[in-house]
This record gives structure tokens, sequence and C-alpha cells, in this order.
């Protein structure tokens, strides 16, 4: 027994040791895949080792964003076979050009960066941000990292250290970086004692912290990974002594360096401060001449050269400070998302955003000359048949493969100097004026097609009354096929647009939407005649009509001290982030959407914007027929200014006329107007924004007569001064890290109308563009983790309730002449929206991954969560009825008031979304509502209440299903709540199958079927036909072929 | 020194900051105020209706096609009542207390929603004006208001109801000829409203000024045509 003991435990402990000796071999065997990476250092200098070899950096910043995308996309959230591709063919590129390394924002998914590092050999720096563009603290997004806040140090401490967990052992890493020139923004609100330091010191006093916390981070990392070397980028050398202070135990000098051809005294500073060797993390030049706009290789190639040879000539060895071991030229392609970030992004800019003395070549006293959206040492080509948008070489590539060629620790400075200095500028300029000149007779720079589209489309179409009498013989059947060609033109170096032209053959005739290329249906004209009982009528078709059509049209030139953008037909933004409080230029993006734009065949926004530079920086002037949707043809002027610490704004809109046509179906046309306003915004105290603003607006009304209802009497008055002014405050405060609160005041006389309102974090609470109102808002967001309450609310009263009904009545030779609601074309105003309200809402969202927000107008395409949803709650009391909506009345051509008003009435919506992304090529979006709403319009019916679900899935970028259901709701159109149309059932399916990588709905060839059903009762309109059809259906299929 | 420098100058800061929660506030008393004076406009709940005959032209073309000059009238008691066409025909019209009373209803109408019905009823209420006050100002305006129904709506028909046993039988009538009619002859006993004086002291002067409109009146069918 104690023998068999004896063997268990000899098995036992032989299993133990085999277990270790597997273990220490696994662990053996790992470390031995990943490289050492070492600084060393002796009398001549420093170096940078790779497994005991020298490495010199030559390493580019890489990202890859395709011209329409922005710091949104992201390449590692594509099907694997677009990043394979991608990544293969840049690689190969930077490969044969020399490069032995990358530096990424983005950071690359372990298996890449070994794939990258065992296929071309390129080693990648792992750069987490920590905090440099916002971080989320508790489920919060914080746009202003606050790196004093014990929080959200302990919180970026931590993801930091889970980056570096998790590539530790990850072969291609050459080493950890944290942040990106993150002394530069420091400018997060601080306490008081900071706060009233000189900006200088504020700033010091702040970059403390960061630096600290630099300190901690790095400290606590190299016990993670002691085997590699850690850096921070800083920008260029500022705060060098709290490098200094907190970076002893740092390796590397890891510096962001813009200051022209040469590094000026950067090398000896550091020397003599530091002692540390320094990489470049960026530098560089771009590629735009601003001072003779035009692109300009030579001087980019010409500036990087000179860069380098320094670079080399301060390496080991040389007797000089010895302390540079390479850098990442900025960048490795432009990005052409970079000048306003979320505009034009299919556009690359020519806009220089900044201004730096240090590149002579095109530097102007006091103008700017950086070009943000050309600093890649390739520029983006066109996009090949793999989905790749192809890396043209600029000059600088060819210049820096034959530097990058050199190694300047086998070679003396004297040599390396002497075979950089013979490298032929001429030779190169010529190679890329001969790439650049084949590019162009590709894309034909004045003018060329850049794509367009054909599609066909194929309809059945059934309603309950005809097939009930004809049987199949009921069906009826449509087709349609459009095209699309789109062009670009460049006519001079300042002038460049673009435009697409529309054509139609059938057209498709839906018995249930309205779409765009409506406008080619045929239709009567009704003609009168004079007869002998008055006029008659006689129809004329007309089936041809316009076949062919400008769709967009956009055209910009750039000047020194302006910019002049003519827009026709494409999306533009509102001003309510630089200073237009009132929202008098409102948003125009929904063009293509189900209520867009282009199913009425609308054309806004359609006008010509003026943006001042330079001495008039902060001027902008938009004027036009329609400069947004629904405008009347109208100028808008502002001026933003600073003093001290309040920002400014001073805004005049002057309508020129009235538009004589409804902007849709039935929307009114407004009188004409005018507006005038001023807003100041300050920061009084650590985490308090106030927002401050008033109006004068509708003057033209003054004098104008009213009647209202004082108790018993009806009382005949007129608008005043007084009446057309209005006052707004917003105070937005954070009351804790993770708790934000703001209240809002309104107060807008008679006549006082603004414009839209801005509405955040999906809230539906019943804001108004228009003036007699008292009316106070306010909400507080509570992060509590992944999770966000939002509990808000709104309250409003008239100054003036609307005008109730009241017939005339003669009595004698004595008039009662009564009282009829208001409307707003006949009177000088009338309570529609601006009704008096009590509403409350509470939003609940859970999304763990709030960089990508909930609630950004895109995020069923963006978010990137697992699961994110939210659900929310917006209940209102409407306690007072209104006074009468227009509408447009086509055939008159004119407004018409409904007559009566709507009653007052209790409403309310509940509503949610959830994203799931459960794996790699599976989205599913589900949206669901529920409700109890009032028509916008005509009065004479009760509120509905109504329910809905849709449920969309995309599938590996190639399928979408989408499910839809809705009962007892409006239609979708808003003329269908205009005038309460609504229907016991709707429902949809789609199916579609994208022919491309692309995986999107817009850019996408594709074919797909799209089955409709609604069932139909006295209140759907029209097709019920008295009872004729209850039911009808449509099934549409279509093929898009997009080039 | 720098301490207590700093803590001077928050406890400034923390005071000053008390404004701008103050700020809000006095915009809320601002806002308290903004309420429309209930002694401001007048009570218009009955207004008297004129029972003279002297009329004041508001504008050179009141009454006449689609000036809405009347609107503005403040002698006009209709200006600011609404009204349906049913209380305008069956109740406002009836219940006038004279001409001039009927003349601002109909041109508010006119004026509101201009059409051959109206012009008509205006025109026929400055006739009777001009019967009862003899103003030569108002017998040009009635001219100029005849007229604009002939330039304007001369296509306008007006419905004659007759009740029989059957039910109420609707016959149309061309306005333009009633107008000539009670240019030409307000005697006639086919006019569509009696009582009215003639606008001219001979048929042939009527005659001279409906062709110098460019229009001519057939006495013995009672059709006026347009000349070509």
């Amino acid at each position: 027994m104690a023998i068999l003991n004896n063997v268990a435990s000899v098995k036992q402990v032989s299993g133990i040791i085999a277990a270790v000796c597997l273990f220490f071999l696994a662990s053996t065997g790992q470390a031995q895949q990943v490289d050492l990476v070492t600084t060393v250092k002796d009398a001549n200098g420093w170096k940078l080792q790779v497994n005991g070899n020298d490495f010199y950096v030559k390493g580019v910043v890489w990202g890859y964003a395709p011209p329409g995308t922005n710091y949104t996309y992201s390449l590692w959230n594509q099907p694997e076979d677009i990043i394979k591709t991608v990544v293969d063919r840049e690689f190969s590129l930077m490969q044969a050009n020399n490069i032995n390394a990358i530096r990424t924002f983005a950071i690359v998914p372990p298996e890449w960066v070994t794939y990258i590092y065992d296929n071309y050999g390129i080693m990648t720096v792992v750069n987490p941000l920590m905090g440099r563009y916002g971080a989320s603290i508790d489920g919060v997004w914080v746009a202003q990292t606050d790196y004093s806040d014990p929080r959200t140090r302990e919180i970026l401490k931590e993801e930091v250290l889970a980056v570096v967990e998790e590539f530790r052992d990850v072969r291609g890493v050459l080493m950890f970086a944290l942040g990106n020139e993150s002394n530069y923004g420091l400018s997060w609100s601080s306490s008081f004692e900071i706060e009233n330091l000189p900006v200088g010191e504020q700033q010091r006093e702040k970059a403390k912290f960061l630096y600290s916390l630099f300190g901690e981070v790095i400290d606590a990392g190299k016990q993670i990974a002691p085997n590699h070397l850690f850096t921070i980028v800083n920008g260029d050398i500022q705060y060098l002594d709290l490098i200094v202070e907190n970076g002893q135990n740092w390796d590397i000098l890891g510096t962001n360096s813009y200051r022209g051809i040469s590094f000026t005294d950067l090398w000896a500073r550091v020397d003599a401060e530091y002692d540390k060797p320094v990489l470049f993390f960026e530098f560089g030049s771009d590629a735009f001449n601003s001072r003779d706009f035009r692109e300009d290789q030579p001087a980019q190639a010409n500036y990087l050269r000179g860069m380098w040879q320094e670079m080399y000539r301060k390496s080991y060895g040389n007797g000089e400070e010895g302390n540079a071991i390479g850098g990442f030229v900025f960048e490795w392609r432009d990005e052409w998302w970079k000048y306003k970030q979320t505009e034009n992004l299919d556009v690359q800019d020519t806009t220089a955003s900044w201004g730096n003395g240090g590149y002579k070549f095109d530097f102007v006293e006091g103008q700017n000359n950086m070009n943000e959206e050309w600093f890649g040492i390739t520029r983006i080509g066109q996009l090949d048949d793999s989905g790749y948008w192809i890396s043209e070489p600029r000059m600088a590539l060819d210049v820096l493969a034959q530097i990058w060629s050199l190694d300047p620790y086998q070679q003396s400075a004297s040599e390396v100097d002497q075979q950089i200095r013979d490298i032929n500028l001429d030779y190169y300029s010529l190679l890329s004026e001969v790439r650049a000149l084949r590019s162009a007779q590709e894309q034909s720079e004045k003018f060329r097609m850049t794509g367009g589209s054909f599609k066909a489309e194929y309809f059945i179409k059934g309603r309950d009354n005809d097939i009930t009498v004809s049987g199949e013989d009921g069906l009826s059947f449509t087709d349609g096929q459009m095209a699309f060609l789109d062009f670009e033109f460049q006519p001079t170096s300042r002038i460049k647009g673009e435009f697409s032209l529309n054509l139609l053959a059938n057209v498709a005739e839906s018995d249930f939407e309205f779409r765009y290329g409506d406008r080619g249906l045929p239709y009567t004209v009704e003609t009168l005649e004079n007869g002998e009982f008055g006029v008659t009528r006689s129809n004329t078709n007309i089936e041809d009509n316009e076949r062919i059509e400008l769709y967009s049209f956009n055209a910009t030139y750039e000047a020194d001290d302006y910019n002049l953008e003519a827009f026709y037909h494409v999306p533009r933004y509102h001003w309510m982030y630089e200073g237009d409080f009132y929202g008098l230029l409102r948003e125009t993006t929904d063009l293509t959407g189900a209520n867009g734009q282009d199913i009425w065949n609308a054309k806004a926004p359609y006008g010509v914007e003026y943006e001042g530079k330079n001495a008039l920086r902060g001027l902008k002037v938009v004027f036009g027929p329609e400069v947004y949707w629904g405008a009347n043809p109208k100028a808008i002027a502002k001026y933003e200014f600073s003093t001290d610490n309040v920002d400014w704004a001073v805004m005049h809109a002057e309508d020129i006329a009235q538009r004589d046509d409804s902007s849709s179906a039935t929307e009114p046309t407004e009188r004409q107007t005018r507006q005038t306003t001023i807003y100041a915004e300050t920061k009084p105290m650590d985490g308090m924004t106030l927002e401050l603003g008033g109006i004068i607006a509708s003057t033209e009304k003054v004098d104008d007569k009213y009647d209202r209802v004082e108790g018993n009497d009806i009382v005949l008055d007129e608008i005043e001064f007084e009446d057309t002014l209005g006052f707004k405050a917003k105070m937005t405060y954070d009351i804790t890290s993770s708790i934000e609160g703001y209240v809002g005041l309104n107060y807008a006389g008679l006549v006082a109308d603004g414009g839209a309102t801005l509405t955040e974090w999906g809230t539906g609470l019943p804001y108004s563009d228009l003036g007699n109102k008292r009316e106070i808002d306010g909400g507080v967001r509570i992060a509590l983790g992944d999770y966000t309450i939002y509990p808000r609310f709104l309250y409003r009263e008239n100054i003036v309730d609307a005008a109730p009904l009241i017939d005339p009545v003669t009595t004698g030779t004595n008039l009662s002449p009564g009282i009829d609601p208001r409307n707003r074309d006949s009177d000088p105003f009338a309570v529609l929206g601006n009704r008096e309200a009590e509403s409350f809402e509470v939003f609940f969202t859970y999304d763990p991954t709030p960089g990508t927000w909930f609630y950004d107008w895109d995020a069923d395409n963006i978010e990137d969560a697992a699961f994110a949803y939210n659900i929310g709650l917006t209940a209102t009391s409407y306690d007072t009825p209104t006074d009468s909506y227009l509408f447009f009345f086509e055939e008159g051509g004119t407004n018409a008031p409904f007559g009566t008003g709507l009653e007052a009435e209790d409403v309310w919506l509940l509503k949610s979304k959830l994203i799931f992304n459960p794996r790699l090529g599976l989205r599913i979006v589900a949206n669901f509502d529920v409700g109890k709403q009032q028509s916008t319009g005509e009065p004479n019916q009760e509120a509905v209440e109504f329910a809905g679900a849709n449920v969309k899935f995309v599938v590996d970028n190639k399928h979408t299903y989408l499910g839809e259901l809705r009962i007892d709701d409006f239609g979708p159109y808003d003329f269908q709540q205009q005038f309460n149309e609504v229907y016991p059932l709707q429902a949809k399916f789609e199916y579609t199958r994208f022919l491309d990588q692309f995986g999107d709905e817009d850019l996408s060839s594709q074919w797909g079927v799209r089955a409709l059903y609604r069932e139909l009762d006295e209140l759907s309109g029209a097709d019920y036909e008295d009872g004729k059809n209850e039911y009808m259906f449509e099934v549409q299929t279509y093929f898009e072929l997009k080039f | 020194m720098m301490k207590n420098t700093v803590n001077t100058n928050a406890h400034k800061a923390n005071i000053k900051s008390w404004k701008y929660f103050f700020l809000p506030l006095m915009l809320v008393g601002v806002v308290g105020c903004g309420e429309v004076d209930e002694d401001d406009g007048d009570i218009i709940s009955t207004v008297p209706l004129p029972t003279d005959t002297s009329l004041n032209l508001y504008c050179e073309n009141v009454g006449v096609g689609a000036e809405s000059c009347i609107l503005d009238d403040p002698a006009n008691p209709y200006a600011r009542t609404p009204f349906t066409l049913e209380q305008l025909f069956e109740e406002l019209d009836e219940d006038a207390p004279g001409p001039k009373a009927r003349f601002y209803l109909w041109g508010t109408a006119q004026a509101r929603s201009p059409q051959g019905v109206y012009q008509f009823f205006t025109a026929l209420n400055l006739h009777y004006l001009y019967g009862a006050s003899g103003s030569e100002l108002i017998r040009e305006q009635t001219l100029k208001a005849y007229r604009a129904l002939l330039d304007n709506y001369f296509d306008s028909a007006w419905f004659l109801k007759v009740e029989t046993p059957d039910g109420d039988i609707l016959f149309p009538r061309k306005l333009k000829d009633a107008v000539g009619l009670n240019i030409f002859d307000p005697t006639d006993p086919d006019v569509l409203e009696t009582g009215l004086v003639p606008l001219f002291a001979t048929t042939l002067l009527a005659e001279q000024a409906i062709g110098e409109w460019g229009y001519a009146f057939n006495i013995d069918n009672k059709i006026m045509e347009a000349l070509e």
C-alpha cells in the first residue's frame, strides 16, 4: 500500500514536473517570439536595438480612412478580407520603400500587429491615447479630460494597463507610447485655485497632473511588461522640466515636432536637460502650398529630406548630441476628413487651418499655411476592384525611400550626408510630375465624370376592391428606370465643385410611397374656359415631364481672405454650435430619407455662403432662394468674436420675399420676416457654462392688430415693439464628474419667433420656434457606470392664449363681432406648437462604449458596443387648445387654415432602440415605440394611440433584412399626421443583397425586394374609397448598380 | 504666500459665481413680467352698426376688386368679424340695419376672398347707398364696383332659389346681366334686387359708359357681352 502510495506520489510528482516543463517550454517559446527592444547608451550616444541589433526607426504615422469617412471609421471593424486586402497593399508598399515601423492612432489588433511584422518586417508602436480626445468616465463621455480628477486618473490608468497586458506578449510590438500631444489638451475647467492663475500658470498647474499620471502609468506598465520600452508622445518639448521630474523611468523622449526644416535646439536641450534618446512620433510637412494655392510636392520632399538629414547627423556616433533614434513621418497617406472632421468628407479640402512660420515655402505673416488634409507622403488615389483606396506615392516617398535605404550606424556622417545631398531632387520632381500627369489623364483634372448609378425597378400592386372584382387581373404592374451621373470640375486651383444629373426613363408609380423621380409621372393639367354657365374645365395629359434635371451642385472658391461656396441640394448643417442660440439657420441634411426632400422634389438648401478668413475671421453670410428647407428667400449674417472669457455672436436674418410654394406637399409657407439676435457664452466657474441670448424678431408686425379674449370681453389690440423682444438663458453645470444638470429660461414676446431648438440625447420635449411664451426647461443627466438616466422637463405658458370660436351676432343695430382661432397668415401670431405645455421625460441608456455616441445620427451604423440600448418616455399635458394651423392648398397656390384649433389633450410616447453586435459581421438594430399623439393640423379627430416596431439585421456587410409593423398609426409622411390619416395596420419587409464589399445602402450596388402592406378604414384617406378597399399591398423589386 | 493668494481669489470667485445663479433668476423676473397689460387694446365685444348713409371711402378702390383696405377701415364694424358663408347670407346680411352696414359686410367678404358674388353685393349696397345719399362720390364708386365684376368675374353666376312642393329649385343667373340691368334700367322688373335708383340720367349715357368699359348690354335679351 505504501509502495502504491509512493507510485502514486511519483506519478503525481511526474505530472507536476511535466506540467511545469510544459509551462516553462510554452513560456519560453512565447518569450522567444517576442523581440527584445532596448535602448543603449555609450559615449557616442543613444541607440535603439531590437534583439541586440541596431534599429534606426524609419517610420510613418499610418491610418486608413476612405474618402467619405472620418475618425469614426475603423478598418478593424471591416470584414477580414477587406482588412487583409488593405494591409497587404499598404504594407507591401511600405516595405518596398524601406519603412520599418508604424505608429497609429487607432490601436491595431494584436493578430494584425503580428501579421504585419511577420509578413513585412514592420514593427508597431502601441499608442493608447490616454484620454487625449476625451474619455468615458463611469459611462459619461467627457470631451475635455480632467487629469486632476482622481476617478479619471484611475480609469485611464486601468485602460492603459489593460492594453499593456494585452500586447506585452504580442510579436511585432516596438514599444508602448502614451497620449498624443496631451500637453496641448489641458483645457478642462479646473478648480478655483488654478482658474485664478494667469493663463500660462494655469496650464502649467494642469500639466503637472498630466505628467504625474504619465509617470504613474508607465511605472505600473513596466511592472506588467518589464521587457518593453515605454514613452509618451509630447507636444514638442514643452514642459521638459516636468518630463525630467516625472520621467526618469521613461525610456525615450517621444515628441511631435513641427519646427520646419530643422529641429533647431531640440537635440541640445534634451541632451542637456533629460539625457534620453529622442524619437519623433510626428514630424513632416504638408504638400500643399497655400501661398500659391497648389499642390507642392517638391517643397514637402525637400523639407522631409532636410529633417532626416539632421536626424541622421544627430544620431549615434557622429560627434554631436547622438540622441536621435529615428521618427515617424506624419503621415503615410492623406486624410480627407481632417479640416472640418464631419463635413466635406469626400473632398480634399485646401483650407489651411493653422499657421507655422517654420514652413517658409508658403508662409505669409498673419495667414495660415498648414493644410491638414495634405500631409501624406502618399495621396489617396482611385478605388480599385478589391475595394482598396490606392495610396499613390508623392515625391516625398521616393526621396525618403532613398534616405531610408541608408544606415546611419554603418556609414559615417559625412557619407550619409553626401548621399542625401546626392539625391537628385530634379529627377524625383520630374517623376512626380509624370505620375501626376498620368493621374490627371486618368482623372481629367478640370472636368471629369466621377461615377453614377443606374436603378431599375418593377412593382406589383393590389387593392382589395380590384382583386375582389377581377381576381388576379386586379393586380397592376409598373416599372421604372433611373440613372444618376456624377461629375467633378476644377477649372482653377481655387475653384472646384461637383454636380449630379438625374435622368428618368419610365417612372414606377407606387401606391404607398412618394419617391424621388415622381416628377416624371404623367399628370393632368386642368384648363379653365369660359362657358355659358361659368367656367368649364378641360384636361391635358403631360407624360414626358422633366426627364433630366440637375440633382445637386456644389462649388467652392477659396480666396486668401474668404471662402465662397455655392450650394444646391447638398447637405448643410446648422450653426447652433457656433453662436446661433436661436437656431435661425436650420440644418438641412435629410435629402434622401423617407420623409426627406427628394420625395417632394424639393431642392434646398440653395444659396451661397461667404466665410471670412484672417481679418474677417468669424464672419459668415449665407443667402439664397432657400438656404434651408422651407426657408423664404433670405440672407443671414453672423459675426463671432471673443472678449476676455466671453464668446459672442451677433446675427441677423432678413427675408427677401415670401416663398410662393410649399416646401413639401402641404407645409404652409411663412410670411416674410426678420430676426436679430445676440448671444454670449461664458464659463464663470468650474464646470459651469452660462449662455445668454436676446432676439428682436418680426418688427414688420408692429402695429398689426389681433383679437384676444379678456374675461368676457373681446379685445382688439396691436403688436407693440416690446412684443418683438425675447430673452433666453441656459446654464449647464457639472454637479459631479458623472452628473450634469441644466436649466433654461426662455421668454419670447408675441411675435418674437426664433428658429430651431438644439435638441440632443433623443429628447421629445415639445420645443417650439414660435414666440408668445414663457418657458422653463431643465434636466439632470446621471451616469452610473455604463448606464445613464436623463430626466428632463419643460413647462411653458403663453402670454396670450389661443382664441376660441365665438360666432358673430347682430342685435338691433349692434354687432357682437365674435372671434375665431387665429392663423399665422391673417394674424400676427397664433398659438400652435408653442401652446401651453407641461412636459416630462426620462431616458434610460445603456451604452458601454460612449465614444460612439448612442444618440449620434448614424448610431445605427457606428455604435460598436456588443449591446447597447435605450428606453425613453415623454409625457406632455396640453391644457389649452391651439389656434388654427395652416396647410398649403396646392390647387389654390396659397395657405388655407384648418378653421379651428387642436383641443386640449394629454399625449405621450414611449420608445426604445436596441443595437446588438454579437459578432463581427452581424449587426441587429431594433426600434420600438408606443404612444398617443395628436394631429399636427386637422382638428376634428381624437388623438391617436399607436404602437410600432422594426428590426434590421445586417449580415456580413452583404445582406440586410428589415421587418416593420405599425398598428393604428399615422401614415409615414408628415402630411398624414397633419391630416390625421391613420391606418389600422402597416407592415413592411425588405431584403437587400449588397453586391460589393462596402455593405452600405448609399454606396453599394445592390438588389432587393420590398413588400408593403396596409389595412384601411374610414380614417385612412382616399385609398379607403368608402369601404371598397380594406387592404392594399405592393411588392417592389429593384436592382441598383453603382459605378 | 501663493497659497494665501489662491485662497483669497477662490473666495472672491465663489462670491462672484453667485451672480451667475442670480442672472437666470433675474431673467425669471423679466419673464414673469411678460404679461399683456389688461388695459391695453379696445374692447370690441359689442360695436354699433352704422344706420346712416354717409360713407367715407377709406381708399380709392375700397370695395373694388381685390382691394383689401376695407379691412383696415376703423369704421368697418365687420373688419374683424369671423363668419361662415352661411352666417353671411342667412344671418349677418339679413340682420344688418342698412346698406352702409351691408356694404361693409360684403366688402369685408370680398376683401377676404375676392369673387363675383361678393363683388356684386358690395356694388349693390353701394348702389343703395347712392340712392339714399345722392352722393356723386358713391355713385362713381358704385360704377367702379360694377365694372370690377365685369372685368374680373365676368362669368360669375348667382342662383335663385325657388321653393316648390317638390323641393327647392335653383335657377342660375349670370351676374354680368344683373349688373347690366342695374346700370341700364334698375326699374326693370327682372332686376335681382328692387328699390334701386338710376345711375345715369338716360339709358344712352348708361350705354355709353358700358361701351367705354368694353362691354355692350342688349336690353332686348338683357344679356351683357364683352366687346372684342
